[in-house]
């Protein structure tokens, strides 16, 4: 017999196999569809970051301007891709399916991270979360905000091996040697792009449309997608490991990530309709003991 | 063959930032603040040396600040 729970409004008193159903029902109201805000979005951010270039370089638009913008780019071109990466734009074998694999790979150009590496690292953390030795974000753990700050930033460095450092070796432990190429070749051409512009004399532009941005955007990414919704992460299990959290920047300036929950627990659930499904199953999680926080 | 060359490019890779972007950057930006560098140097080599010292420390300790990973 199911355990029978004592919180969670009409929900309570449910075995946990009519809580499930309850849960499933509503999620499934929420699935399909084109999300066109994200297609915007990605292609949108990704052109806009594009436009940039010529416009600081042109001297049309300044380059603190340019930067702070860029700034806002790199920290929103993850999203979109995140969407593609759960074949939520277009699942294989459907009319979007191209839609979905260009905003994956485009959006996500900025961050100089392959679509691909993403893909399937992602898989692994949602497949492992909290896993100290197989979730491979794992190393964004940290005590505090602070903390989580100072580790992506030594997370960064040339001789870590964790952060975006170690998804090679996850790469390797999942036998995909054909995809660790992928984050080679970018680095290469990012790399190369630097200097090439550094020595062309966009050496300036170079640092605040690209270098610092992509920085920064890593460090709000982090945060908000990785460190802030499993904090503390210890916990494993579909219900406690991940939470949702009133964020002092509201939704927007989390980037969504105050119902991470609903996304581990239905992960093909648009980004942009979190907020209603959080609402809507707001008891049947606090029935199954979710880390609800304050929201 | 490329995978190896790669390897190696990427093993260097501090050292191989610190001498090809570094110098250039630092050159611009000195510009920039119309500041002269010191001992009559002009400003790309100031930006290889500071390129090629901090990118020579970075190869060794395995970071480009003090902490380490």
């Amino acid at each position: 017999m199911d355990a029978v729970t004592s919180h969670g409004g009409r929900f309570a008193g449910m075995t946990k196999k009519e809580l499930i159903r309850a849960e499933q029902a509503i999620a499934h109201k929420y699935m399909g569809g084109v999300p066109w805000l994200m297609v915007a979005w990605g292609l949108g951010n990704f052109a806009i970051w594009l436009a940039l270039w010529p416009l600081v370089m042109t001297g049309t638009l300044p380059l603190g301007v340019g930067f702070l913008i860029a700034c806002a780019n790199v920290t929103l071109c993850y999203l979109p891709s995140h969407e593609a990466q759960h074949d939520i734009i277009g699942r294989k074998g459907t009319k979007w399916r191209w839609l979905n694999e260009l905003i994956g790979h485009v959006s996500l150009i900025p961050l100089v991270l392959p679509y691909r590496v993403a893909r399937l690292t992602h898989y692994e953390h949602h497949k492992h979360t909290n896993d100290p030795n197989r979730d491979p974000d794992h190393g964004t753990k940290a005590k505090g905000p602070l903390d989580s700050i100072r580790r992506t930033i030594l997370s960064q460095q040339p001789g870590s091996q964790s952060g975006l450092n170690n998804y090679g070796a996850v790469l390797q432990q999942m036998g995909r040697e054909d995809v660790i190429l992928d984050g080679a070749i970018y680095k290469l051409l990012f790399f190369g792009t630097l200097c090439a512009l550094a020595w062309s004399g966009y050496a300036l532009e170079a640092i605040f449309l690209w270098w610092l941005p992509r920085q920064f955007g890593l460090i709000y990414i982090i945060f908000f997608l990785s460190w802030a919704p499993h904090h503390p992460a210890e916990e494993k299990g579909r219900y406690r490991n991940t939470r949702s959290w009133r964020s002092k920047l509201g939704n927007i300036g989390s980037l969504g990530m105050q119902f991470h929950l609903i996304h581990h627990l239905y992960p093909t659930i648009p980004l942009t309709r979190h907020p209603a499904v959080y609402a809507e199953m707001k008891p049947i999680l606090e029935a199954r003991g979710c880390r609800l926080g304050d929201l | 063959m490329l995978i190896a060359v790669l390897k190696t490019g990427f093993q260097l890779g501090p050292l191989l930032f610190g001498l090809l972007f570094i110098p250039p950057v630092t050159a611009q930006i000195l510009t920039v603040l119309d500041w002269t560098p010191p001992l009559g140097m002009t400003p790309l080599l100031a930006g290889f040396l500071l390129g090629g010292i901090w990118g020579v420390y970075a190869q060794w300790r395995g970071s480009w600040l003090t902490w380490r990973p």
